[in-house]
């Protein structure tokens, strides 16, 4: 009656069997993702190149429209910010991995750089008619303290620039991310 | 991958492995689940340890007389551990009235019930001896269905049957009426690989020449019944599990009473790896599956617990500040925004682990063919698959703080 004794084994091996499958199913779904991710990445990297050219031509003084070249501007800050928040989204669905969301907010906080830059050159050229607040922040701190005190005032800023979508310029930038540039400013 | 999605996926290999490996077992052997050898009737002396058991040990006693085998081949004997109330009147008048009920008190009361046991199977006249609680009630069939299993083979020491809850009434009732379902299925399975680790108290029945060989209940151990069968096997025999035979017992009523009932269970199981920590890892099913499996089960949903309360902790702590930072700056305590809905893969295994416990415990049910629906309802079952299981963590925790300190008693 009994004689299981290899149900020990063989549960072991269906069980291994089962995680492995699952393994390479996430891999697959993953690969699937992540190459998805990487045309979103690209197309996005496109757009957001027309954009920046744009705004270099427009404060450069190809095109002297101030008004047209604030507009630019803050377009392309917008971009920017619902771009990130797509991708952070996809980083909470697992659709990115930690280091892919690392890289990410490294390229952003870049072009943030830039369109501070850039801002600053339109000011410069017509005058100041808008308000550029530039908010460092941790990225992905442990600090519980710091993590709700950057929860708040993230929701302080972003109140902000919902009441005054044309004046406010928002550059939230990641200041623990090893880049050299923002580590200057 | 950091620490704490590898603790979750060893959760849910370890979870997966134990599913598989009861299928496993149970697919080849479903139509014998219930089976058990046909053994012919041999005098059996019955041990009853009793303390402060004077409203149930009579019913326990006529019970007893009861069962469906020849009454000259039963032999009662009750020790009474000096109880405090009328327990030793009550069995007196059942000495007079059966001249095979005997009574034995003993000198001073031990604290457990291994020391009235031993004294109970010293004086016990057959070779085989049941030992049974004065508050549980075995069926009438029981010794017919158990016996066989200790005549068929002489490495079976001990036998245990499917015991159950009598008279579920309160909610903590009804939840241990569901566990036990579930408890008795898995112990069946277990049986079909040689691996029952425990002869319950309620009621088991034994070979008096082997729990001689061995040296009987040990005296120091608050779960003798599971530390028996550990020895027994340390000396190469083995229990078996007989799931139709059922005995139901009177479980605790109340929260309190539970609580303490499982921190002894708890600490005496502890006790028993401790004394049995050198058998791991052996050839033998003690070190090679039970006391892995045993401390799985004990300190597993330990570290479980302890990884949740950490998480907690940290996420109520950076919520306490930022609502605190959110009066400060007359802000919205939380937006829609902050709400997250997207599942990640770690949610997908845990939603899957608890469908297939779910899964388990249902298949179970229906197996032993007691959805009775005054006990089972979908919000016991849900109960007792979520918060009276995440309570098991929480008793060990108590009953390792009871143990450090040395406050623990029967």
């Amino acid at each position: 009656m009994v004689n299981s004794k290899h149900a020990f084994w063989q549960a072991f091996l269906v069980t291994l069997f089962v995680f492995i499958a699952g393994l390479v199913l996430g891999f697959y779904i993953e690969v699937s993702n992540v190459s998805n991710s990487d045309l979103l990445i690209r197309e996005s990297e496109v757009e957001l190149l027309d954009q920046q050219i744009k705004i270099s031509s427009l404060t450069s003084g190809i095109n002297q429209n101030c008004e047209s070249a604030k507009q630019n501007l803050f377009d392309y800050a917008d971009q920017i910010y619902f771009d990130a928040i797509n991708f952070e989204e996809d980083g909470s669905r697992s659709k990115l991995t930690v280091e892919q969301m690392k890289v990410l907010h490294k390229r952003y906080d870049l072009l943030r750089i830039n369109l501070w830059l850039e801002s600053l050159e339109l000011e410069k050229k017509c005058g100041s008619n808008f308000h550029t607040i530039v908010y460092f922040f941790d990225y992905d701190t442990k600090d519980v303290d710091v993590k709700s005190e950057q929860r708040i005032f993230s929701l302080v800023l972003m109140d902000l620039k919902y009441k005054y979508p044309d004046e406010v310029l928002l550059l939230p930038i990641a200041s623990n991310l090893e880049l050299g540039s923002v580590d200057v400013f | 991958m950091n620490f704490v999605d590898f603790l979750f996926f060893f959760y849910t290999f370890v979870g997966l492995y134990m599913l598989i490996l009861m299928i496993i077992v149970y697919l080849p052997h479903r139509k014998e689940m219930f089976n058990y050898p046909k053994g012919k009737p041999e005098p059996v002396s019955i041990v009853i340890p009793c303390y402060n058991e004077a409203k149930s040990i009579g019913k326990a006693i006529e019970n007893l007389l009861n069962l469906n085998y020849p009454k000259q081949m039963i032999e009662i004997i009750v020790v009474d551990d000096k109880s405090t109330d009328n327990s030793v009147e009550i069995i007196k008048q059942y000495t007079k009235k059966y001249s095979n009920v005997k009574l034995i008190v003993n000198k001073k009361n031990s604290g457990g019930a291994a020391e009235p046991t031993n004294l109970g199977i010293k004086a016990a006249k057959y070779n085989y001896i049941a030992v049974a609680d004065a508050d549980s009630y075995p069926e009438k069939d029981a010794l017919l269905k158990m016996i066989g299993f200790l005549q068929k083979d002489p490495r079976i020491g001990g036998v245990t049957g499917a015991v159950l809850v009598k008279d579920a009434q309160t909610f903590i009732q009804k939840l241990q009426y569901i566990e036990y379902v579930v408890i008795s299925f898995a112990r069946k399975l277990l049986d079909f690989v040689d691996a029952v680790y425990v002869t319950p108290g309620p009621f088991a029945l034994y070979r008096k020449e082997i729990l001689f060989k061995i040296g009987l209940f040990d005296i120091k151990n608050l779960t003798q019944d599971i530390e028996i069968v550990w020895r027994m096997m340390s000396y190469g025999y083995r229990a078996r599990m007989s799931l139709d035979t059922k005995i139901y017992t009177i479980a605790p009523r109340s929260f309190k009473k539970w609580w303490r009932q499982r921190v002894r269970w708890n600490i005496g199981g502890t006790q028993t790896l401790y004394k049995y920590r050198k058998w791991f890892p052996s050839k033998n099913m003690l070190g090679m599956f039970i006391i892995p499996f045993f401390s799985a089960s004990l300190f597993i949903g330990v570290v479980g617990i302890i990884l949740f309360a950490y998480l907690a902790i940290r996420r109520a702590l950076v919520l306490f500040l930022s609502t605190k930072y959110s009066f400060i700056a007359n802000e919205t305590v939380t937006r829609l925004v902050d709400l997250s809905f997207n599942p990640s893969i770690l949610n997908f295994f845990g939603i899957s682990l608890f469908l297939l416990g779910c899964f388990y415990s249902l298949f179970a049910l229906m197996t032993m063919k007691e959805l009775h629906f005054k006990n089972i309802n979908i919000f016991n079952l849900l109960f007792f698959l979520t918060l009276y299981l995440m309570i098991y963590p929480l008793i060990m925790i108590a009953s390792m703080y009871k143990l450090a300190v040395g406050k623990y008693s029967w």
